[in-house]
């Protein structure tokens, strides 16, 4: 149909520079219809439905966080932690788990309340918690429900400040890539400011280890959910020295160097103020 | 084909951009960027993908974002869409965008051409039960065939959009946290109407169909 178009366009009676047009005008409508055309037919392709199968939703998400987990569990158990312990304490209050109708219906309710409570023993070994601090019930049940609740983005600001070593107001004095000419991990820079956790002192220089890397071209992938405040703004950080251990970037803690368990809130007339929706603001008001 | 990347220098332009409530300083080389979906991602959620995405393209059919189901394989000529790397120990969300931008000296505040950029979804979010009974069940909602709707869940295709919209090169908003808006930092929770986040605001939606 092209072809006869143009056919007809240069039998026209007009000069060469109005047939370059209207040819030129011709082709570019052409190819928006093909361009159209070819987008519709790979919408139409791409949206082929899968069939449903919320059982075998269930057991991918299981075989990956399996997977997930045993690398976890190896590097605590390579690190001493005693990982096997704190998985028999947590399992002991079981009974706080709830009913998930999906999982329920998956007929997989057992194989999935198993998987989490390993996630929530995995995650106060993580964070620096031991069977010593899981000898109280009333402490236990309410490490057990914040580890439970920050593994599902659902954990309070006063949660988050349970589970966390170190909380800290502090003042953002810049960033850095560990190693300026490889592959590596970005770091925050801070000064403490005044601590309202832990043992930082004031005025101390503090390492907060991100997210954001440099990959082996030189490009840097940085997670949209990596929140980077301006420096010499204030912020609240939420730290923990033991997770540094067993984030990938080392296997023995770095002098001074942490990890934020959640992202830095933003500090604005004694208020401290949260990236994300579950946690509240915190009052910081001297 | 090896991706050369352009450098585009935007710490001039950085004022004028750090003071617009939205952001897109970052866009693709071509008008298509193919959408790699783990097969193991569940399929529940594929209509929720598939609306985001068709509204993405309704918007501005000139940025095409087709979809194929593939074992997960990290590439940089696809994004991919996939669970979240999600540690332990570290921070969480719904779901996050990680993205390559061109300088790694002042990757804080510089932005620049895209030359990879692959979403991970929270299935914690799915399947993991509450432990108290306003947290009954899950948090991410993607069908109601299988789920029951709680004032806890995140619509899955408001957070999905929002990732998607990382993807095409927005930034967060630097107006607010939270709000009526698709960029904004924070999904509310909750499955009313003036929770879900379905669509841009009519500034985000200038700002992406000028920029495609």
């Amino acid at each position: 149909m092209a072809k006869a178009l143009f056919a007809v366009i240069n039998s026209l009676d007009v000069d060469q520079a109005m047939k370059r047009y209207l040819m030129a005008a011709a082709a570019a409508l052409f190819l928006a219809g093909a361009v159209g055309s070819t987008v519709a037919s790979q919408d139409k392709a791409a949206d082929q439905r899968r069939p449903a199968n919320p059982q075998q939703d269930v057991r991918n998400f299981l075989a990956a966080k399996g997977r997930q987990q045993e690398a976890a569990i190896a590097q605590l158990l390579a690190a001493g932690v005693p990982y096997g312990q704190m998985r028999s304490i947590v399992a002991r209050y079981s009974s706080l788990l709830r009913s998930n109708k999906l999982v329920s219906d998956a007929g997989l309710a057992p194989e999935v309340n198993e998987a989490f409570l390993t996630d929530i023993a995995i995650e106060l070994a993580v964070l620096g918690y031991g069977p010593q601090d899981l000898r109280d019930p009333t402490t236990a049940r309410a490490l057990f429900l914040a580890a439970a609740a920050k593994r599902r983005a659902a954990a309070s600001s006063e949660q988050l400040m349970q589970l966390a070593q170190n909380v800290v107001v502090a003042r953002v004095d810049g960033y850095a890539m560990l190693e300026p000419n490889g592959a590596s991990a970005a770091e925050m820079r801070v000064t403490a400011i005044r601590s309202l956790k832990g043992d930082i002192a004031a005025n101390a220089p503090v390492r907060v280890q991100l997210r954001t890397r440099r990959n082996a071209d030189r490009t840097v992938t940085r997670p949209t959910d990596e929140y980077l405040p301006p420096i010499g703004s204030e912020v609240l950080l939420l730290l923990s020295a033991s997770a540094a251990r067993f984030q990938g970037r080392s296997t023995t803690a770095v002098e001074g160097s942490f990890v934020k368990i959640t992202e830095p809130y933003r500090v604005q007339d004694g208020t401290a103020l949260p990236v994300m929706e579950s946690a509240g603001p915190v009052s910081i008001a001297q | 084909m090896r991706i050369v990347p352009k450098f585009v220098a935007m710490a001039a332009l950085l004022p004028a951009v750090a003071e617009a409530q939205v952001q897109l300083p970052n866009k693709w080389d071509s008008g298509s960027r193919s959408l790699a979906v783990d097969v193991q991602l569940p399929v529940m959620c594929d209509d929720a993908l598939y609306n985001a995405r068709n509204y993405l393209q309704s918007v501005e059919p000139a940025m095409s974002l087709p979809i194929s189901f593939v074992s997960y394989s990290p590439s940089q000529s696809t994004s991919t869409i996939s669970f979240t790397q999600q540690g332990y120990g570290g921070t969480v969300s719904a779901g996050t965008t990680a993205k390559s931008y061109m300088d790694p000296d002042y990757f804080w505040e510089s932005y620049g051409q895209l030359v990879d950029a692959d979403i991970f979804m929270n299935y914690d979010l799915l399947f993991w039960p509450g432990t108290t009974d306003t947290q009954r069940s899950y948090d991410l909602f993607c069908s109601s065939q299988y789920q029951t709707a709680t004032s806890w869940n995140y619509d899955y295709q408001s957070a999905i959009l929002h990732e998607l919209g990382h993807l095409v090169g927005f930034e967060h908003r630097t107006d607010a946290a939270t709000g009526p808006c698709l960029m904004h930092s924070s999904l509310p929770r909750g499955l009313t109407a003036d929770r879900l986040r379905r669509a841009f605001c009519s500034d985000e939606r200038a700002a992406y169909t000028a920029a495609y």
